[in-house]
């Protein structure tokens, strides 16, 4: 299931012209509405839930529907990025929580 | 860098403050430990370290054992800078734990906590200070010039203050004369002189020193280069007038059939006409013709100069508000309706008109103080119909002259102004016209009503004269899309308003007279003379540049231009290779920028989110106990860390569980760098800044707020509780206030118990 953009949050990255989500996203699917200057996904049965531009977006602007396969409407899987590290919060249908810190190698 | 740790020789210099800190913390037992951490060569303790001999037992050690970094324990780093730095390492190298201020003094009440919170702010600089990089102050050659644009009164004065100092200076002006709007005016306040005279001299002087070039009819295209380097390229429209061949004999002027030739008065500069073509008939050569001097030459074209110079002073001056939209007022619409400048030219001209006038009256605040117009004060106009009114009763005491007004403004010892004119017999009425009318026979006539008096007033006046606002000149909008500088909701030249109002928000440009703000003519100099001084510093002894600029990791840029859009002084562009690069010359060390990156690519020489994430990894999540909350604080270098400080020097207690971070701004706080902390265990993460308008970063404080909300939201979202993150407004002068509020957070932590990713 493709990513969902929460337009409050979403600043298209004030530089006007690519945003992080289009830069990260392997298949070229995110992109910036001119005119509104938020950033949408443009061809949303071809994303392949990477979960790259949730990852990468500054504002924690995109949120990631999981797919039915995993999971029901209710489960989530939301990223928080720290300098060295990422923090996974799985969240299932029944509403149950569990979070797992890694370290990552993006300190050097 | 951690394979090279093992070589990292660091010494550790504890201070007891002469028994000041030892009386809470065992300063002995804290060194005893240090020598063991890793790195750590050599961990002492000393009753005064600042005292000469400390300093050098100090200086000593250095070069007996070859240490490279020193950590130094003692008061806050805001306390013996002198003698902490050049030690015989690289001052970049040198870093200060806050012992006093911000551990003993603030915790007497609890010794205990007091040393183990110690030995984790050691820790943490140990970190700090083992990441830090050596850096060598730059020295950047700079032009010794300073471009002036706008040739009005502050103009003239700023070149005449820097080329008095030996210096070259370009004085660029828009008209084809220098003067501005000073040249029109007939009388100067209070001294009732008039104008020609302080300009004449002014010129005088102007032409007197080779070191200033005059560029009228010229205006500034395009400005490439960086402080102490700029590039200006200058285009200067023609004259047709060559006014060294110029022998001002008239014959051009009578010659003209259309007005074209702008005549010089005895006092303008350059002295000699200007050609305004765009006037002229097609094909007219009567002026060229019958000119004797053979000064005037109608092919001359436009030149284009770039000029060089360290500096920029811009004077661009004001226009009158135009109050035309003002209908009800009549101007443009009756006769005998003029405005404040306009009068200025007719009791210059038309002295026998004004004499024979039975009835004038001034119209206040038109267009000032006006939520639709002009919403400030304009701060002149109040004088300068004051001016008017007494030269009015001078030229006919029988004459009536009404001034309605709302409030009358003549602040200081111009009072003895507005005392003069209530003497000379000058009417005052609180209440400003509704309507003006053609009047039946002759003059204007309306009602107004009286506020004081609480009545109705019917006035015919012969003359209505509006004192009409300032606001600042047109060519203000162009300046600003060139040069960068940042205009304030009223359109004139923003500045921090009470610590530099000569600075702009761009290096080494400053603002003189009124397109800073209304002002007038001695405030007009007196500014001139301030910016004068503060571009001559800005220009002396070459550029020497701190070397804690921010600097971008191009490994992990991926060129989103964040930082570009969010640098309060537009010190970033794009680099040959693409990628954003602060110019060092415009960056001002706030660290927005860092904040800002999402990938964290951007550092400060002096503070890097590597070294803060280092930091964080070197705190012991429990060292209060595993039930304690842990608070991390960011504070604001400028405002809350001195208000930190202040807090120590009285002895405000707040809870151990407080450590403080300082960082050059609230802005300057990465949000990965908090998301790091709190996944790692922090219990809460605190950022004090400045109160919103108190920035001295202009937006660190609101782009703190913004990136705490998000992270925030984020929270909320992984189920874990939004207060973890927190923004406090704390000023320089509320040291009570951090302490409550960091003392209320520790409870309410308390109250939400551990940070479920604290292991």
């Amino acid at each position: 299931m493709p990513p969902y953009v929460v337009k409050d949050k979403c600043d298209g990255c004030k530089g006007k012209e690519e945003p992080l989500c289009e830069q990260i996203c392997i298949g070229d699917l995110m992109t910036l509405d001119q005119e509104s200057g938020k950033a949408y996904c443009r061809s949303l049965r071809d994303c392949w839930d990477c979960m790259s531009c949730t990852k990468i977006c500054p504002k924690g602007a995109i949120e990631q529907r999981i797919p039915y396969q995993l999971g029901y409407h209710g489960a989530k899987l939301i990223p928080m990025i720290g300098t060295d590290s990422i923090t996974w919060t799985c969240v299932d249908i029944n509403g149950k929580v569990e979070r797992f810190t890694y370290r990552t190698r993006n300190k050097k | 860098m951690p394979a090279m740790d093992s070589d990292k020789k660091i010494g550790i210099y504890l201070c007891t403050c002469a028994g000041e800190i030892e009386r809470t913390i065992d300063v002995n037992l804290l060194a005893k430990e240090a020598e063991g951490w890793r790195g750590v060569a050599v961990a002492r303790k000393d009753v005064l370290l600042c005292s000469v001999e400390g300093v050098s037992r100090i200086r000593e050690d250095i070069e007996r054992l070859g240490l490279d970094r020193v950590l130094i324990a003692a008061c806050s780093p805001f306390f013996k800078e002198e003698e902490f730095s050049g030690l015989g390492v690289n001052n970049y190298l040198i870093e200060r734990v806050n012992l006093r201020e911000q551990c003993s003094r603030v915790h007497t009440d609890n010794p205990e906590h007091a040393a183990k919170k110690a030995r984790v702010i050691l820790g943490i600089s140990l970190e700090k200070v083992r990441c830090a990089l050596p850096l060598q102050a730059l020295q950047v050659p700079g032009e010794k010039s300073v471009l002036v644009i706008g040739g009005g009164v502050a103009g003239i004065n700023a070149a005449l203050d820097i080329a008095g100092t030996g210096h070259e200076v370009f004085l660029v002006e828009k008209s084809p004369f220098l003067g501005g709007k000073v040249a029109e005016l007939h009388r100067y306040f209070p001294r009732m002189c008039p104008p020609s005279c302080g300009l004449e001299q002014m010129v005088l002087q102007l032409r007197a020193n080779p070191a200033i070039h005059i560029l009228t009819s010229s205006q500034v295209d395009a400005m490439n280069g960086s402080p102490g380097n700029f590039e200006m390229s200058v285009r200067t429209s023609p004259r047709y007038v060559d006014a060294e061949r110029c022998t001002l004999c008239g014959k051009c002027l009578d010659a003209c059939p259309r007005e074209a030739v702008a005549y010089p008065e005895s006092f303008s500069y350059p002295l000699a006409p200007a050609i305004k073509r765009e006037l002229c008939a097609d094909n007219c050569t009567a002026c060229a013709e019958s000119c004797p001097a053979d000064a005037i030459n109608l092919d001359e074209e436009e030149k284009i100069n770039t000029i060089k110079s360290g500096a920029l002073v811009l004077a661009t001056g004001w226009e009158p508000f135009d109050p035309t939209p003002l209908t009800e007022l009549g101007y443009g619409r009756l006769e005998n309706v003029v405005t404040g400048l306009e009068f200025e030219k007719i009791a210059g001209k038309q002295e026998t008109f004004l004499r024979g006038l039975k009835c004038i009256a001034f119209i206040q605040c038109v267009g000032s103080r006006d939520e639709r117009h002009l919403s400030y004060c304009s701060d002149v106009c109040c004088m300068v119909s004051l001016k008017q009114a007494i030269l009015l009763k001078e030229m006919n005491p029988d004459s009536e002259v009404y001034i309605f007004y709302n409030d009358i403004r003549t602040p200081g010892e111009y009072e003895d102004f507005y005392q003069k004119a209530r003497q000379a017999g000058v009417i005052f009425v609180k209440g400003i016209p509704s309507e003006l009318k053609q009047g039946e026979t002759k003059g204007i006539s309306f009602s107004v009503f009286d506020t004081t008096a609480g009545e109705h007033l019917e006035v015919s006046a012969d003359l209505v004269v509006l004192a009409t606002g300032m606001k600042p000149s047109d060519g203000i909008e162009e300046l600003r899309e060139k040069t960068g500088v940042v205009l304030n909701k009223n359109n004139f030249v923003e500045s921090h308003l009470q610590c530099c109002p000569q600075d702009t928000r761009r290096a080494a440009i400053f603002s003189a007279g009124c397109c800073k703000a209304p002002m007038d003519v001695s405030r007009s100099i007196e500014s001139a003379g301030a910016a004068a001084a503060k571009a001559l510093r800005s220009l002396a002894g070459g550029i020497e540049v701190v070397p804690d600029h921010s600097v971008v990791n191009t490994l992990k840029c991926d060129v989103c231009k964040r930082c570009i859009e969010e640098c309060p002084f537009k010190a970033y562009a794009l680099d040959e290779k693409g990628f954003p690069k602060a110019d060092i010359l415009k960056c001002r060390r706030c660290g927005i920028c860092m904040g800002g990156c999402p990938l964290a690519a951007v550092s400060l020489g002096e503070l890097s989110i590597e070294q803060l994430s280092e930091m964080i990894d070197a705190i012991d999540r429990s060292y209060l106990g595993e039930e304690e909350p842990l608070v991390l604080g960011f504070m604001c270098k400028n405002d809350a860390y001195r208000a930190a400080d202040d807090a120590g020097l009285r002895g405000i207690q707040y809870p151990p569980n407080f450590l403080g971070i300082m960082v050059p701004c609230a802005g300057a706080v990465n949000g990965a760098i908090i998301a790091k902390a709190i996944s790692t265990g922090i219990d809460g993460v605190f950022i004090a800044g400045c109160p919103d308008s108190q920035c001295h970063y202009v937006q660190g404080s609101a782009l703190a707020k913004t990136r705490l909300n998000d992270i925030s939201n984020k929270l909320r979202e992984m189920y874990m509780e939004p207060e973890r993150v927190r923004f406090a407004a704390v000023g320089r002068d509320e040291p009570e206030k951090l302490a409550q509020t960091i003392t209320d957070y520790v409870r309410e932590l308390r109250g939400m118990g551990r940070n479920p990713l604290r292991l």
